[in-house]
């Protein structure tokens, strides 16, 4: 059984990452350890093997689903260490309350832990994260085609939440991927350096969050609104204005973005001269260079934009995902004028540098769909049909400013924002699957928010803000709440073993003690109550009916609907006999 | 009153009551051990009214009822039967003895020799005699009623261990409470040939087997086991044969009591007339209380 | 007399992790390793559990012992050599789980469930000596509810058991007188049919073979009686062995003896009392 949940669990382990192996290589151990077991030693050691290879999927897998299948496997294999230890004879629903109760009890000392103990950073930088699988989404080879074919996918992206629902906004632009090289058919990214670990992790600030979930993809880069901050060790923005994640792309990534006070420096970067640097023979893509050097007579980098952007909107240019192929950018400029953002933004990117423009291509999501699910808050659904490119121009005085020349295309759907989002402008009602799994989401991300968020960086900011300035005392109060928490612990698993019955027997007699009748040694129960009948001869009648009910469930063969019935019958003597205990429990006081 | 015990099986316990007066507890348990299926086994004086107990419940559910001295030079063949040789077909004939009945009262029964006993015993655990090679099967419904006095030991030879265990029960009828004595000599008790027959033989193995499909509850047989278990610390334990015979008496008596289903305080009622004789090896009055008593007390009876 | 209570206590009890709990707290190291390195915060919690239970695994198991009482039954006397049973009397005011008792150097014996309020306990441990014996040393131990810790005491009881010799078999002094007298059980002879005699007696088999009627007479085999004593020229303890085994098989016969034993002599009879006396009598000569 706890085997099934696990093996479940591990289908949906990346196989590239290196976690992965030695937590297959586990559960299977486990499970041929459980087919050999005969002796206590070897059913205890299998419940370990299971809690161990828990504890490895949940550090690999850690969405509601994935931590709701570890939890259950967390009690079931507590059961099955508790099963052996009771030697077999309680059933399975005994059991599961029992392993239940444990856990409960060490539940707190755990918490406690848990919240008090400082988070450290990782002791060495090691790449557990899967190196493969398949990804869909945003390449850094920005050909103009590949956009298209993802607008026409409706997997998921990413979805985010924020603190302050009114500024979810589904005309924002999210960037992902700086393309800045250009070879005359395509943009590509060049991927920045890894910076020192002491250049990651902005400066803590109390401002609004963002919680992000985004799924596998093949890159680095996370989707972004250029202006948070990253709060883990474990991101880092490039100095083109990318958010990278050190962690595998190969799997689904939470993270968490706060509104810093401070701007962020990646939009006054100085253009490196690659950015500028338009690498053509004068004899390629001639049509298009002429162009661009005919605005170079204007002496200031705004107007040179508002010329493109007057030209772009002097022609007739359409929006279309299928254009047809293309030679070359000449073609699709002066001869077509068919395209989507891929070849707008591509070629005013390339205009603009023949301009003399620093300029380049960011490639990203545009729209979304905001939900709001019933469970959760409301979120922001990124597909990957949302996916967009646009242009970042360097102008003077400004820093890099965003451009998005798909807006000027086409004269018939004027600024309509979310243009390319063709597949979510199409869908009219919701399919009910649809609507379950934006359903699960919501759940999901808040989950996120509220799990996942804890991270060294919450724990520091809730212990700064639990104690402030008496950060030293954090350690007493942890020692304190720590034994606190063993007491309630303890609290839980005694009082709870022997004394909390379901079983009307138990239960009865705990009410005769209260008419001060206690059992003599081998007395059956209709005996009890008859001698307790002849102590308070008034309750006669109502100790016989409580015994009769009790003895029927206890040895009759009743059908499920007699149970019931017997059931209620006992119940009501008891209550009755309860009332009639307290009655005279309060005359005997006064 | 209760509807599940016919009207049948209630005339002929208060008949039988009415006959040996104020032995209502006693007449009861004679009955459960008639429907269990068991034989029993009387410990008494002379007089207590052991005869008509025997004859009372044989002629109220229209059994074949005989009784049998046991004296000490009755021999095996005086009690199944022989072979006699017929001089006129020069073969021999079985001539049946008195065990071919079905309530048989063997009186006195430790005076017979042992040799005597276990062809009785034997005959009531196979429910079949064989005599010369040849076997024959005895009536059915077939229950033995036997008596003995253990305070006269002169002369005798008392039923061994092993033996013992072949009697479902063992009762006592004692003397007559005085309120009961009042009556008897003031109005008389029913005269036993006057019963008349309450429920026929038939009848009365319906009613053995409805006995047998009694439910057990999973408490209630480890109730058993539990007091089974305990006896067996001490000198002589209780046989599997015990704790089937325990159980078949509490289903027996839990049915005489109008329900379906076997509970805890069945169990008591019965335990010390199945337990005892067992449990002393048939010397009753050993210790100063009941060995069953004092198993009873110390077996949880709340699980 | 009652013997003197044992209280299971602080002070009498010891633990110490298991093995299985060592192994247990390297998973949650590793556990908490791989948390660090992942930064996961499933897995932190898992460590952190594991840590909590074995936290609270030690006081359970305390628990488990804590508070019953250990006394000395009334034990009944047993053959040296051979495993004999002594009666322990486990006093508990709560329910406990599985716990296990033993002798030192015997056989464990497994408590699955121990109920509230008295429960007895019958542990086998082999004497080696008669007369009045102690048992060895008890050790009274549980790993009860998850295995992590092991918690244990030790005591010694005080109560000593009659152990009875060795049984071996070997000659012994028997003079056993022989008489018969008229029974019923064997068939011994015939003679001639008397009117009035009861057809049941009738030798039939005979007449079928064209003899007269006849008559089968009966006789009981006799009952022997026995009188015990040590066989001469045998080292004394070896002569008493010999007797226990030759008392143990006569009373399973069922017979009548009687035993002459330096100067004391116990009367013929049978019976387990009987058989109980000679054999407390051989026990402390």
């Amino acid at each position: 059984m706890t085997h099934i949940v696990l093996l479940v669990q591990c289908l949906g382990l990346n196989l590239s990452a290196p976690l992965s192996w030695p937590t297959w290589v586990l559960v299977i151990c486990s499970m041929l350890k459980r087919r050999e077991s005969r002796r206590a030693v070897d059913y205890r050691l299998v419940a370990l093997l299971q809690l161990l290879s828990t504890g490895l999927l949940a550090a690999q897998m850690e969405g509601l689903l994935a931590s709701g299948l570890q939890l259950i496997t967390v009690i079931l294999a507590l059961s099955g260490l508790l099963a052996h230890e009771l030697g077999g004879v309680v059933s399975w629903a005994a059991l599961l309350r029992r392993s239940l109760q444990l856990l409960l009890a060490a539940l707190p000392l755990a918490l406690v832990l848990f919240l008090f103990v400082p988070r450290v950073a990782p002791l060495w930088s090691t790449d557990l994260g899967p190196r493969g699988g398949a990804v869909s989404g945003l390449s850094p080879e920005m050909d103009p085609l590949s956009i298209g074919q993802l607008a026409r996918s409706d997997a998921p992206a990413a979805r985010v939440t924020l603190d302050e629902e009114e500024r979810l906004n589904s005309n924002s632009y999210w960037r992902v991927l700086v393309h800045e090289q250009f070879d005359g058919r395509s943009w590509r990214h060049e991927d920045p350096p890894f910076p020192p670990r002491s250049g990651r992790g902005g400066p803590l600030s109390a401002g609004p969050s963002q919680w992000w979930r985004v799924e596998p993809s093949a890159i680095r880069m996370v989707p972004w609104d250029g202006a948070a901050q990253p709060v883990s060790t474990d991101q880092w923005i490039s100095s083109e204005g990318e958010l990278l994640m050190a962690s595998s792309p190969r799997r689904p990534r939470s993270y968490r973005l706060q509104q810093g006070l401070s701007s962020v420096g990646w939009q006054q970067q100085q253009p490196q001269p690659r950015d500028r640097a338009l690498p053509l023979p004068p004899d390629h893509l001639p049509r298009l260079q002429a162009l661009g050097r005919t605005w170079r007579d204007q002496p200031k980098d705004v107007d040179r934009l508002a010329a493109a952007e007057a030209w772009f909107r002097s022609q007739p240019f359409r929006y279309s995902l299928a254009p047809g192929a293309f030679v070359d950018l000449d073609a699709f400029l002066f001869d077509q004028q068919v395209g989507f953002c891929g070849h707008y933004a591509g070629a005013l990117a390339a205009l603009m540098r023949a301009a003399d423009v620093p300029s380049r291509v960011v490639s990203g999501y545009q729209g979304g769909r905001l939900v709001r699910p019933l469970g959760g808050s409301p979120y922001l659904d990124l597909r990957q049909s949302d996916a967009h490119a646009w242009v970042e121009v360097w102008l003077t005085g400004q820093g890099w400013k965003r451009v998005d020349p798909t807006r000027w295309a086409g004269s018939g759907q004027p600024s309509d924002p979310s243009i390319d989002a063709v597949v979510s402008a199409q869908a009219g009602p919701v399919p009910w699957w649809r609507w379950l799994q934006l359903q699960w989401w919501g759940l999901d991300l808040a989950w996120t928010r509220w799990w996942l968020g804890f991270d060294q960086a919450t724990q520091a900011a809730w212990l700064q803000a639990l104690f402030g300035e008496q950060l030293r005392w954090a350690g007493l109060v942890a020692v304190v709440l720590a034994a606190i928490a063993v007491g309630v612990g303890l609290m839980l698993s005694r009082g709870g073993w022997p004394g909390f019955h379901r079983d009307p027997l138990q239960r009865s007699l705990r009410l005769l003690k209260r008419f001060g009748v206690k059992a003599m040694p081998g007395e059956s129960f209709p005996a009890l109550c008859r001698r307790a009948g002849g102590l308070r001869p008034e309750l006669a009648l109502e100790f016989q009916a409580m015994a009769e009910a009790q003895q029927q469930l206890d040895h009759a063969l009743l059908g499920r609907r007699q149970r019931q019935y017997q059931r209620k019958l006992w119940r009501q003597s008891r209550a009755r006999l309860m009332v009639s205990a307290s009655r005279s429990g309060r005359s005997a006081r006064s | 009153m209760d509807p599940l015990v016919d009207a049948a099986l209630q005339q002929l316990m208060s008949s039988v009551a009415q006959v040996l007066l104020g032995k209502g507890e006693e007449v009861r348990l004679a009955l459960c051990c008639l429907l269990a299926g068991g034989h029993l086994l009387i410990e008494d004086r002379p007089g207590m009214g052991k005869s008509t107990l025997a004859e009372a419940l044989a002629r109220g559910s229209a059994l074949d009822f005989k009784r049998v001295s046991f004296t000490s030079d009755l021999l095996p063949a005086d009690l199944t039967g022989i072979n006699v040789f017929d001089a006129r077909t020069a073969e021999f004939r079985f001539q049946p003895g008195p065990l071919f009945s079905q309530v048989l009262l063997a009186d006195e029964i430790n005076r017979a020799s042992a040799r005597t006993q276990s062809a009785l015993l034997e005959a009531m655990a196979v429910g079949r005699v064989s005599v010369d090679g040849t076997s024959h099967l005895l009536p059915q419904p077939f229950f033995v009623i036997a008596t003995q006095n253990s305070m006269d030991q002169v002369g005798t030879s008392p039923l061994p261990e092993a033996q013992l265990d072949r009697f479902l029960m063992r009762i006592s009828l004692g003397f007559p409470s005085r309120d009961a004595e009042r009556a008897l000599l003031a109005e008389g008790a029913l005269d036993v040939s006057m019963l008349g027959a309450c429920i026929d033989p038939v009848g009365l193995q319906e009613w053995q087997r409805r006995c047998q499909q009694q439910h057990c509850s999973e408490k209630l047989i480890g109730y058993a086991l539990d007091l089974v278990v305990a006896s067996r610390r001490g000198a002589h334990g209780l046989s599997p044969r015990a704790s089937q015979g325990l159980i078949a008496a509490a289903k027996a008596w839990s049915l005489l009591q109008g329900r379906d289903h076997v509970r805890i305080d069945d169990v008591q009622s019965v335990f010390p007339a199945v337990a005892e004789h067992r449990l002393d090896a048939g010397v009753p009055g050993g210790a100063e209380q009941p060995l069953s008593q004092v198993l009873l007390r110390s077996v949880d009876a709340l699980p | 007399m009652p013997s003197p209570e044992f209280c299971l206590g602080l002070r009498t009890l010891y633990i110490i992790p298991s093995r299985f709990g060592m192994v247990w707290l390297a998973t949650a190291a590793l556990l908490l390793l791989v948390a660090i390195q992942t930064s996961s915060n499933s897995t932190f919690l898992i460590a952190f559990l594991l840590l909590g239970l074995m936290f609270l695994a030690m006081f359970l198991t305390h628990d488990n012992l804590q508070g019953i009482k250990l006394r000395c039954g009334e034990s009944s006397p047993g053959f040296a050599a051979e495993p004999i049973h002594y009666l322990l009397v486990l006093d508990s005011p709560t329910p406990r789980q599985r716990l296990q008792l033993r002798f030192q150097g015997q056989l464990p014996h497994q408590l699955d469930h121990l109920e509230a309020g008295e429960t007895r306990v019958v542990l086998s441990w082999t004497p080696g000596q008669r007369g009045w014996q102690v048992p060895p040393r008890l050790l009274l131990d549980c790993v009860a509810p998850l295995g992590l810790f092991i918690c244990w005491t030790r005591w010694q009881p005080p109560k000593p058991q009659l152990i009875w010799p060795a049984r071996r078999r070997g000659p012994v002094q028997d003079s056993s007188p022989h008489r018969l007298r008229d029974g019923l059980d064997e068939w011994n002879d015939l003679r001639p049919l008397r009117p009035g005699e009861r057809q049941a007696l009738v030798d039939w088999a005979g007449v079928a073979k064209g003899r007269p009627l006849q008559v089968k007479l009966f006789r009981d085999p006799g009952d022997a009686e026995r009188m015990l004593s040590p066989s001469a020229g045998l080292p004394w303890d070896e002569a008493l062995e010999h007797l226990a085994e030759r008392i143990w098989q006569l009373h399973h016969r069922g017979e009548r003896y009687g035993l002459k034993l330096r100067g004391r002599t116990l009367a013929p009879a049978s019976g387990i009392r009987h058989r109980d006396a000679c054999l407390a009598l051989l026990a402390l000569a």
